[in-house]
Formats: structure tokens, C-alpha cells, sequence
């Protein structure tokens, strides 16, 4: 049968999720995301031809607010979850390359 | 060989709504307190519920509408996934597949450009790049992140810089007109990049395209000019040199550097794919009326080409005052409320005048808004009067409008005051004539022999008169006098 997942694939995949990957693990998911491609094999095999596509699951629609201001949170708190922080603002390492 | 730019455009528009797109913190961040407009919503924090702002929905298909587009009315959003530190999610809540506005476009001069869509999405975080504890940080403030975004994508219809520039300055005076944002490009509120690649037609016929570059971090207008020039010039060398052509995938993302006026390679560009779009499951889709549509559309007041159409016909304004009048929407509020006061046809041409020249003048000298000096239709009322009736000269009244923007500036009395009234009065001019030609008999032979030569008796006539006769009158009255003698 036809690989689903190649390792490229899965390398690329990992770069997308910021997740770095031993060859040990490369080796570990492959066949795991492999089982889990094969299972749509199974969903495949519903015919949907005369299914609308669903892009939502709740039934509901025009869910929206008014245009108003309410509180923000306060900045300690906001900040309060962030590694690092200095003058108020979230500190992060250097994001351009020089 | 025949080089010719495909130039598309991308422009950000930040809309100027009260509060953000799915939440209800202050959209406003130019200057504001880092991080102090922010919640669990546009943190990104687990479990946070967005819900849209619907006038953002509402600005978005009315700038759709007057856009020329299509409306869909069955629209909603996406989650487009990547990860960067100024995106607390992970993705980005857009649209894809159901934009709100499709398939419009704007003729900018002879130049028709397709306009692909204007959809709904929300900002990132503001990132600033400093040094701490001596090493390169990026400092964060997430006051910025989910303040309604509007992008419009422009198809590949631009051939050159120039029309890149029309385009956007037409893009942002209908914005502005719709007063949906100040879509202000130094101030970030519009943001542009455009997509450049060259169709070179080579010597022996084949045809052969460049590969597709965007450009970022365009700040200004003529910003956008110079790197759309540039990339021009330096995509054919390039292609000269490695002979590299477009293909699905060698698409890259190139800085502009406004010091050194050029270019630099950002990133390779991820596919379209990478992004993994999905639709949001956390907010339901959107359904608009045809009443609710219409109802929009009947809120679009008239566009720059139509109102300057209509400057041109009520008014007969000269195209280039039409033009320079309907260039700020501003401008337009200050000149239709002025010319209300008035139902003399020759009004409005005469409140152009001083609009365009002592007006405009005085305000970029003190670097102040039109809307924001009192200029009173009443005053222009007076001057025009005084003006029709021949009593004061243009140099008067340049210089009383702009003197009446204190409100207590009072004309008729400082024209009184300071003696300006010019004599238009026939019988005074003519005794002026007759002291004047008595005076140069010389010069007056000279005027029968050359009749340009009339200069000089106006100027002495003037004199005599301590530059109060009225000019024209005073020439008409001098070749009478001369020609004809008195009666």
C-alpha cells in the first residue's frame, strides 16, 4: 500500500508546528500519523455526494456584538502569563535576522 | 526585447470602529500605553470566545460596495495558522473561501484594475526590535492585535509604478470619504505591498516571466513608487544574469529599505497551503439581507470622481479645481458648506479660488487641518459682494479671508478703517485720467503709437489715486478718456 506520509512531509509539517524532532521520534510518529491517515480511508468510503460541506456544527449564524468599548484587563494581569516583560511591554527573542 | 511590470496590489486598512474585531477592547493604539487594550480574546488566551463587531462586518461590505464588488451574502471565517510571537493564537481569524466583498474594481484613468476582494480580518501584536540586557530582543505590545483589518487584493493589473500610486491614493480617498479609517500609510492605519514580476518578450520572440516577489514594510506613498521602480530594474538584472524563471514555487518576500532606497530578501515564501486555513469553528457564519445590503449602499455618500463630475457641471470649476477640491474629503465638507450660503452662480468658482490659494496656503503653513480653522460662509459672502460690486481688489480679499479666520475680524469695518474700498466710481477715475494724462504727454503719444505701452499711465494713475482705483476700470477709463477725450 501507498505511504500517506513521507518523512519530508512529516519534517515540514514539524517545522510549520515549531516542533523540533529527533530522528528517534521521526521514526515513532510516522507510523502513528500514518494509522490515523489510513483511518480516513474509512470516513472516505461515506458517500457525501449529495452532502452540503459543513463549515460549522452549531446551527447558528449573525452572532455578533455592537460596537462598544468595555474594560480591558489590567496590564499586570495581562503581562502576568508572559516569560518575560520590560516597560509593559512582552519580551520575545530578536524575531529579525541581522 | 519588450519588458513589461505585473504589479498587483495588497492594502491593509485598519477601520477607525470604537473597539476591536472580536472583542470589546479600545481599537485605538497610536500612542497608547503598551499592552493596556487587551483581554483573554486578543491575548489569545485559552478559552476566550470571539464574537464579531459588526459594524467592522458593515464598513467592510460597504467599502466592498463602493469598491464596485459583489456582496457575499453568506460569508464567515477562517483560521489561518502560523506562528509568530506578535500572534498570540497561532493563526490569524480571516476569510477565504466566503469573503465578504468579491470581484470588484477602479478605473484609474484610462486603466481598468480588477479587484479580486475586500475581506474581514484582525491586526497582529505591534513588534519593536531594541536591545536588552545587551542582547536583540522584540519588544510586544498586543494593544494593536484585533483591531479590525480590511485587506484589499488588487488582481495583477498594474503596469507601472505610477498607476500603483493612483491606485492606492484613490483606494484611500474613497476610504476616507466612507470615513472607515484614516487609512493614514506613515501612521500604519494602510498598509500596502505589492506583488512584482516582469513579462520579458525576448529578442528571438519567446515570452518568459520573472519570479513573483512581494514587498513589505512599504511606508509611504512614494515609498511604494520607488520599490515597485526598483524591483523593476533589478528583477531584469537579475533574470539577466541567472536567467531564473517563475515557477509554482520560488515566490519570495522582500523588505524595502527607505534608507538605502532599495530592496532585500525577507523570507522564502511558504505556500498558500502552509497556512492550513480552516474554517473557525468558534464563530458562526454570517447572512446578510438584500435589504441589509441595500440599506448599506444607500449609506455610501458620493465618491471623489462623481462629486468632482458634479464640481465641474453645477459649478464650472476648471478640472484641475474639481480635481484638487475632491482629492480631500475634508476639503469638500468646508467648500459645499460654504458655497450653501449663496445661490450666485459664480460663487463657488470665486470660494475655489481662495480655497486652493490663500486658504490652503495658510493652512500647510501652520501645518493645520481645513476642518480645523473657522472659516465663517458668511465672510465669504461679503468679500464676493464687495468683489462683484468692483470695490475691492483680489489682493484684498486673499488677504481678508484668511485675517477673518478670527471671528472677530470685522470686514466691511476694516475696509472702511484702513481706506482699501476701491474707487469705481466713473466720474473720480475720470479726473484721476485727466491729472494723469495732463501730467505725461509723452507717455500718451507713445500709447497712441503702441497701445501696449498703457502700462505706465495705469501705474501713475494708481499712484495718484494711492492704489485705491479699482485697476480694470481704471484701464477701461484711461483708453476712453485718451481715445475719445472727456465728454
Amino acid at each position: 500500500m501507498q505511504q500517506k506520509i513521507s518523512l519530508v512531509e512529516l519534517q515540514h509539517l514539524s517545522k510549520l508546528a515549531r516542533l523540533k524532532l529527533t530522528s528517534l521520534e521521526e521514526q515513532t510518529y510516522l507510523p502513528q500519523i500514518e494509522s490515523v491517515l489510513e483511518y480516513m480511508d474509512i470516513l472516505n468510503e461515506t458517500d457525501t455526494t449529495s452532502i452540503e460541506p459543513l463549515t460549522q456544527i452549531t446551527g447558528l449564524k449573525n452572532i455578533t456584538r455592537n460596537d462598544e468599548i468595555k474594560p480591558s484587563l489590567d496590564r499586570s494581569n495581562a503581562l502576568s502569563s508572559a516569560s518575560k516583560t520590560t516597560n509593559g511591554f512582552v519580551v520575545v527573542p530578536n524575531t529579525i535576522k541581522k | 526585447m519588450k519588458v513589461t511590470p505585473i504589479i498587483g496590489l495588497e492594502a491593509h486598512v485598519e477601520l477607525k470602529t470604537l473597539s476591536k474585531m472580536f472583542c470589546s477592547c479600545d481599537a485605538s493604539h497610536f500612542h497608547a500605553q503598551p499592552n493596556t487594550h487587551t483581554c483573554p480574546v486578543c491575548l489569545g488566551l485559552p478559552g476566550a470566545l470571539p464574537v464579531p463587531n459588526y459594524t467592522a462586518c458593515e464598513w467592510n461590505i460597504k467599502l466592498g460596495l463602493a469598491l464596485n464588488c459583489s456582496i457575499n451574502k453568506y460569508s464567515f471565517f477562517e483560521r489561518k495558522n502560523y506562528f509568530y510571537p506578535d500572534l498570540p493564537k497561532g493563526y490569524q481569524i480571516t476569510q477565504l473561501q466566503a469573503p465578504f466583498a468579491i470581484n470588484g474594481y477602479l478605473d484609474i484613468d484610462s486603466e481598468h484594475i480588477r479587484i479580486n476582494r475586500a475581506h474581514m480580518e484582525e491586526d497582529t501584536g505591534k513588534s519593536q526590535h531594541t536591545v536588552v540586557d545587551m542582547q536583540d530582543m522584540t519588544l510586544i505590545d498586543f494593544n494593536r492585535s484585533g483591531v479590525p483589518l480590511v485587506e484589499i487584493v488588487s488582481e495583477p493589473d498594474i503596469r507601472g509604478s505610477a498607476v500603483a500610486k493612483k491606485y492606492l491614493i484613490k483606494l484611500q480617498q474613497i476610504i476616507r470619504y466612507l470615513g472607515i479609517s484614516d487609512a493614514d500609510i506613515e501612521k500604519g492605519s494602510m498598509r500596502c505591498e505589492p506583488t512584482i514580476n516582469l513579462e520579458i518578450i525576448t529578442n528571438n520572440g519567446q515570452t518568459i516571466y520573472t519570479p513573483l516577489v512581494e514587498i513589505k514594510n512599504v511606508a509611504s506613498l512614494s515609498g511604494v513608487e520607488m520599490a515597485i521602480e526598483y524591483e523593476i530594474k533589478r528583477q531584469l538584472l537579475e533574470w539577466q544574469k541567472s536567467g531564473i524563471i517563475k515557477t509554482k514555487t520560488n515566490k519570495t518576500t522582500r523588505g524595502w529599505d527607505a534608507n538605502k532606497l532599495q530592496t532585500f530578501l525577507q523570507r522564502e515564501k511558504e505556500g498558500s497551503a502552509d497556512y492550513r486555513y480552516f474554517p473557525e469553528p468558534d464563530i458562526p457564519p454570517l447572512e446578510f439581507t438584500d435589504e441589509q445590503i441595500t440599506k448599506i449602499k444607500q449609506s455610501i455618500p458620493e465618491l471623489p470622481d462623481a462629486k468632482k463630475q458634479r464640481y465641474i457641471k453645477d459649478f464650472s470649476l476648471s478640472d484641475y479645481d474639481a480635481t484638487t477640491i475632491t482629492n480631500d474629503f475634508e476639503t469638500t465638507q468646508v467648500f459645499e458648506n460654504i458655497i450653501n450660503i449663496s445661490k450666485d452662480i459664480k460663487f463657488p468658482k470665486f470660494v475655489a479660488n481662495l480655497i486652493l490659494g490663500p486658504v490652503k496656503t495658510y493652512v500647510n503653513e501652520k501645518q493645520l487641518n481645513i476642518s480645523e480653522i473657522n472659516l465663517d460662509p458668511s465672510k465669504f459672502a461679503i468679500l464676493f459682494d464687495q468683489t462683484e460690486k468692483g470695490s475691492i481688489s483680489m489682493t484684498i480679499v486673499k488677504q481678508f479671508i484668511i485675517e477673518a479666520i478670527d471671528p472677530k475680524f470685522d470686514i466691511m469695518a476694516t475696509l472702511q478703517s484702513r481706506g482699501l474700498f476701491q474707487v469705481s466710481n466713473v466720474s473720480e477715475l475720470e479726473e484721476f485720467a485727466k491729472q494723469v494724462i495732463d501730467a505725461n504727454p509723452q507717455a500718451v503719444k507713445d500709447y497712441q503709437k503702441n497701445p501696449n505701452s498703457l502700462g505706465f499711465l495705469i501705474g501713475q494713475l494708481m499712484k495718484i489715486s494711492g492704489g485705491a482705483a479699482n485697476p480694470k476700470l481704471a484701464r477701461e477709463i484711461l483708453e476712453k478718456v485718451i481715445t475719445k477725450g472727456l465728454k
